[in-house]
């Protein structure tokens, strides 16, 4: 028995070793929130983050000035302001009257670039070059002048991770702006969508998105996208709604990472999004 | 077999810091192509399946921890790599005999298989799953063989230890 076992592993050899290492790599997926392996990954792309960043401020003699970059910034204190100001507009006198004790959020706004993308349909993650030095978290949304890229998900003393808008894993609870529809925007690998939409629910073409109340991660009325299509399914009774993102992810460069974050009570009693 | 690991892996790091890094900056939408496929095409021709599958392990598994992505997807996917690339070699005819096209073709199918895999496993749910696998897979894997002519050419693996 041993005998056969022994020849048996020396013609199969080949195909027991992959099988292993197949069989560990797919065993370790389910591992990735182990505070050991976070540990190391945070370590890792840190360092490798560094790297580059050194040899691009070695290089990066065409890269923006801190002009450019305030001015960035200032658009996006604009943008999210307007979206306030959109927002007020819908209401009416009266709910403006009452809504007195309404304190207009000020968003306090971090710079950063964005170093390296893993470039993927399916996983969409930027390294940017700040990190838990400049007091980002890991739940801060990130944010550029037109609307939200995404959040952070990892942080290093100098740099993190973004989740964006186009991962599989990145859910965000988003309202229609003109009808206050609530929904959960994902990636298929393709396009936003809202999916299981009554087809009697007031969600027209041309609707803008933002983030809503009910989500347990980001700040509500951050603009995310605009809806252009709308496709009934099965047996008419639900809709699918797809978006197009403010954002032109494939091209952006520098964004601005937003300094807050819901309270720790209220992330843990709510559906942490974050978690896949 | 340890030490030509060890030296294949230190070969790999600045491969994967261009993969990371350059490799993105001629990416068109969301198609890549993936430098780190190719290299590990070369290592498992040339030293066959065992050495192929180790080798896609960890230089996968330093992709995962480098990126910042998911540790484990990049393991299989390169695990598989090797292993599918390093059936290809042939006792009789080394890596330096073969046709220009055989080399290619081998670096298509296994982009191809990586891209596939790497979406399978990053997926919660799908729609147009065929879309993204023509997306990701075949049209990432013609650009990848496109980006590997000028290394077949030179016949970049005499130089790899």
């Amino acid at each position: 028995m041993f005998k056969l076992l022994i020849k048996f592993t020396k013609i199969y050899r080949d195909y027991l070793v992959a099988a292993i290492l197949l069989l560990i790599s797919l065993s370790v997926i389910p591992l990735n929130n182990h505070s050991s392996l976070h540990t190391l990954k945070t370590y890792a792309f840190g360092t490798f983050a560094f790297i580059n960043a050194a040899i691009n401020g070695f290089t990066g003699i065409f890269s923006d000035d801190e002009k450019v970059v305030q001015l960035r910034k200032r658009n996006a204190e604009l943008m999210l302001e307007n979206n306030l100001l959109r927002e007020f507009a819908l209401e009416n006198n009266e709910l403006k009257r009452l809504l007195n004790y309404y304190k207009e959020s000020e968003y306090p706004l971090i710079p950063a670039t964005v170093i390296s993308k893993l470039v993927s349909d399916v996983q969409g993650n930027f390294i940017i070059n700040a990190g838990s030095a400049d007091s980002i978290m890991v739940g801060m949304p990130v944010v550029n002048e037109f609307g939200l890229i995404g959040i952070v998900t990892e942080t290093s003393r100098n740099f993190s991770i973004v989740r964006t808008l186009t991962n599989t894993d990145f859910k965000v609870a988003v309202k229609d702006q003109r009808s206050n529809f609530e929904g959960i925007l994902s990636w298929d690998g393709k396009q936003l969508f809202i999916k299981n939409v009554p087809t009697t629910a007031d969600l027209q073409v041309g609707d803008r998105l933002v983030t809503s109340e009910f989500s347990s991660l980001i700040p509500p009325l951050i603009p995310v996208g605009i809806v252009y299509k709308k496709e009934t399914t099965l047996y008419g009774l639900l809709s699918k709604v797809y978006v197009e993102p403010f954002v032109d992810l494939p091209h952006v460069r520098n964004l601005l990472v937003v300094k807050v974050i819901k309270s720790r009570q209220i992330k843990d009693m709510e559906l942490n999004l974050l978690v896949k | 077999m340890i030490r030509n690991l060890t030296i294949a892996l230190i070969y790999f790091l600045p491969v994967i810091f261009v993969q990371l890094f350059f490799v993105p900056l001629i990416s068109f939408r969301f198609i890549v192509p993936d430098l780190i496929v190719i290299f590990l095409v070369f290592y498992s021709l040339r030293d066959g399946r065992i050495f192929g599958s180790v080798l896609g392990f960890f230089v996968g598994f330093l992709f995962d921890l480098f990126s910042g992505g998911i540790i484990g997807i990049s393991m299989f996917t390169k695990t598989l790599v090797g292993f599918t690339a390093g059936s290809f070699k042939d006792e009789h005819n080394d890596i330096e005999s073969r046709n220009i096209l055989f080399v290619l073709g081998v670096i298509l199918l296994a982009s191809i298989l990586n891209s596939v895999f790497f979406t399978f496993l990053s997926i919660n749910e799908i729609i147009n799953f065929v879309e993204v696998i023509f997306n990701q897979g075949v049209l990432g894997g013609v650009y990848t063989v496109f980006l590997s002519i000028p290394f077949v050419l030179f016949k970049v693996w005499r130089y790899l230890k």
